[in-house]
């Protein structure tokens, strides 16, 4: 039987949705080309209870289910507070600070702008990198910084629009 | 033709159990000899064989219940794989003969390794390398009466767990092709 040497498409950890079933699980082992035409065989832990279902099953018959990214935790008063995009154990954060148009101010100076654009990290490890745009004349000028280089400004609320009876009411008192 | 898990047996776990034969040696023939070295390589080698013919052993299981689920339709397959798969006694416990029969009849076969002789003095070798490596995985103090833990015992050994390999691929294989009407592998 001829052998199709693949590189195997879901690494330990992952969350899978087995086909034709209702079953969900994590992937706990890679067992090797052992299905026929060399397709990579995973073994596959199911929640249940009272103890956990295991299955071994071929890389085509599941599906990875997208996880979220981990949600920062909420730093307490009590806590140091900490730079932007740092974590409590120093290492930088893995997921955007900032959005696109969100104000900030850049450390140390007095320059005001908007992020612009955001560059995804190359490594896990690595930082986002944010492009600011800082209004100056004759041209705005633009910087690229890391989340620690700069502080969210809020933006001021913004100013209620009239609803179209104040506006009617408005215009018939200019017209009398 | 062999099974992927006797070639991966053949190709990756003999090499890499050569590479601690290599190292026993060479601590064997170290002037002047460390005692304690060549007892914690011994050790080492007797637990790694075991694991080896033991991962051997599951991958066998493995293909073979994934060869079985891959002719029926997909609905059963799931189904079919943890089947096989549930309260596999080679998942946790030592590669022993009764092990080996215990999950092997899930394929609706009493496998019967003495059929070839040569396989007997072989299940004993497998016997007496389960009992060493109990003593050496849990640091045993009664140690097995009559067989003795050396370079050469280890050697025969590893060529019975490769004797066994080779006559579990077969006999699957021809328990397979004759309950499937197709070669397996």
């Amino acid at each position: 039987m001829a052998v199709k040497k693949t590189l195997p498409l879901f690494q330990i950890g992952d969350r899978v949705k087995i086909h034709y079933s209702d079953w969900k699980g994590r992937i706990v082992e890679y067992r090797g080309p052992l299905a026929p035409g060399g397709r990579h065989v995973y073994r596959v832990r199911i929640p249940d209870k009272p103890k956990p279902i295991y299955i071994e099953l071929p890389e085509d018959e599941m599906t990875a289910i997208p996880t979220r990214p981990k949600a920062k935790p909420i730093p307490s008063v009590s806590q140091t507070p900490q730079t932007p995009g740092q974590q409590g154990d120093g290492t930088t954060a893995t997921f955007p600070f900032f959005r696109k148009g969100d104000r900030v101010e850049i450390r140390d100076t007095k320059w005001r702008g908007r992020i612009v654009d955001l560059r995804i990290p190359s490594a896990p490890e690595r930082a986002y990198v944010y492009r600011v745009r800082v209004p100056a004349a004759p041209r705005s000028i633009y910087v690229e910084l890391p989340a620690n280089y700069l502080v969210a400004i809020p933006s001021p609320a913004k100013k209620k629009s009239r609803s179209a009876a104040q506006r009617r009411v408005r215009d018939e008192r200019k017209d009398k | 033709m062999p099974s992927v898990s006797l070639l991966f047996w053949q190709n990756d776990r003999m090499p890499r159990l050569q590479q601690i034969d290599h190292q026993c040696a060479t601590s064997l023939a170290a002037v002047p000899q460390n005692v304690h070295l060549i007892d914690e390589n011994l050790r080492g080698y007797v637990v790694l064989l075991s694991a080896h013919f033991q991962g051997f052993c599951r991958d066998l299981c493995t293909e073979c219940a994934q060869v079985i689920a891959s002719k029926r339709r997909p609905s059963l397959r799931a189904m079919i794989r943890e089947h096989f798969v549930a309260h596999r006694k080679l998942d946790h416990g030592n590669p022993t003969y009764e092990s080996l029969k215990a999950d092997f009849r899930r394929f609706g076969f009493i496998l019967d390794l003495t059929v070839d002789p040569a396989n007997q003095p072989r299940l004993a070798d497998l016997s007496a390398l389960n009992m060493w490596r109990n003593v050496a995985a849990h640091q045993g103090t009664t140690i097995p009466v009559g067989i003795l833990l050396n370079l050469p015992s280890l050697r025969n050994w590893q060529s019975s767990c490769d004797g066994l390999a080779t006559s579990l691929d077969a006999i699957l294989y021809n328990h397979l092709r004759k309950i499937l009407r197709r070669v397996p592998w």
